[in-house]
């Protein structure tokens, strides 16, 4: 059996110029996610990826998500397909893969010149 | 460097310059302008996004000499690309003739089998585009021979396949999956670009190459090496390609030049 291991994925969701303001709250993106993924690869897929935020920038948009190493081309893919938010136009971009959250979050730093979020422990 | 294949060209300058951000936004470093009249070429080349003089380049050339065509206005290298939708085989003739000359890559799309064999039978055609499911259903294998002997890219669209939902969505897949069945990745010359279309529909369907090459890799199964060559390498191939011919670089068929020594040095 393969070993599973985690991944953590840093994306940023790009909106149009003349969208209309909206907060967009993790619990939004996570669902749209599951659907995505559900749709493409269906249940089993689904349950193994082991979907979890791990940080989320609603002002800039910015967010890491992890992943198992097995179903991180599947989850990228399925983030491809996700074309609207609440009827508002996004693109979903994934920027960069890493092993560690600390890696993720220096390329974090690095992209966007921004300081990350403290994690929520809701 | 990733380029996108095919975005479409725009009289209005803010709409391009939007189209031309959002492109760089998404992970791509160049693109190929589409356009499809004589008007909209010159009206490109006016445009300051393209060099009008020749960019003088360093040998041996690379794929770092493309960034001598980056111009001040926008962060993407720009080429041009027509696409020609000849309604027959001697309008295609003409056509050709009549771009063969002049700067940008030659790309032909059409749903005809008989233009679809001259185009790939021809040399002076750069890309057989095939941007939506219609096109499809009239490639042969006799096609797809002529296709892999001339050397010719075969350019898709992924805005399609966002676009579509449903068992439309299914059957464009089982039509990607039949196609590299019959022309195999890694012998043919594909380009998997976002495909960027002038429909409405398709207005907000950008998607970077990362995306792209996990949907190939993920849904198609398609080896990762072959999908970097369609996403990556060839895109890189053609844009050499229009930088040699852009130089004068080829001077008879089978004749290039590889290498050009100043005087100063010679001496």
């Amino acid at each position: 059996m393969k070993n599973i291991r985690q991944r953590y994925i840093l994306f940023e969701i790009i909106l149009p110029p003349k969208a209309p303001a909206m907060e967009i709250s993790q619990e939004l993106i996570m669902k749209a996610l599951w659907d995505s993924l559900f749709t493409l690869f269906g249940q089993k897929k689904t349950f193994n990826a082991g979907l979890w935020m791990i940080r989320w920038d609603s002002m800039h948009r910015i967010g890491i998500i992890r992943v198992d190493n097995v179903s991180k081309l599947e989850l990228i893919a399925s983030m491809a397909f996700i074309r609207k938010l609440e009827g508002v136009p996004v693109i979903f971009h994934s920027r960069k893969t890493s092993g560690t959250v600390k890696k993720t979050l220096k390329r974090w730093r690095e992209f966007f010149k921004t300081e990350p979020p403290k994690r929520d422990f809701k | 460097m990733y380029f996108n294949s095919c975005i479409p060209w725009d009289a209005d300058e803010n709409k391009f310059r939007n189209l031309v951000d959002l492109t760089f936004k998404c992970g791509y470093q160049g693109a190929f302008v589409d356009f499809s009249t004589d008007k909209e070429y010159r009206a490109f080349l006016d445009s300051g996004y393209f060099s009008k003089k020749r960019p003088r380049l360093t040998f041996p050339l690379s794929i770092n000499s493309i960034t001598h065509y980056r111009s001040e206005l926008s962060p993407l290298i720009v080429f041009p690309r027509i696409t020609l939708e000849p309604k027959n085989a001697h309008v295609l003739k003409s056509d050709l003739a009549k771009w063969v000359g002049r700067r940008c890559i030659i790309a032909v799309q059409s749903t005809d089998k008989t233009i679809l064999e001259v185009a790939a039978r021809d040399g002076r055609v750069d890309m057989i585009s095939l941007p939506s499911m219609g096109y499809f259903k009239d490639l042969s294998k006799g096609i797809y021979s002529l296709i892999k002997q001339n050397r010719i890219y075969i350019d898709l669209h992924f805005g399609e396949l966002l676009t579509s939902y449903g068992n439309k969505r299914t059957r464009l897949l089982r039509n990607y999956f039949k196609m590299f069945k019959q022309a195999k990745p890694f012998s043919h010359r594909y380009i998997f670009g976002s495909g960027h279309t002038r429909s409405e529909k398709h207005l907000w369907s950008l998607s970077g190459p990362r995306e792209i090459s996990a949907v190939l890799t993920s849904l198609l199964g398609l080896p990762e090496k072959h999908v970097k060559m369609m996403v990556r390498d060839h895109t890189e191939q053609l844009a050499l390609l229009f930088l040699k011919r852009d130089q004068h670089l080829f001077i008879e068929p089978g004749i290039e030049i590889v290498d050009r020594k100043d005087k100063e040095e010679k001496e």
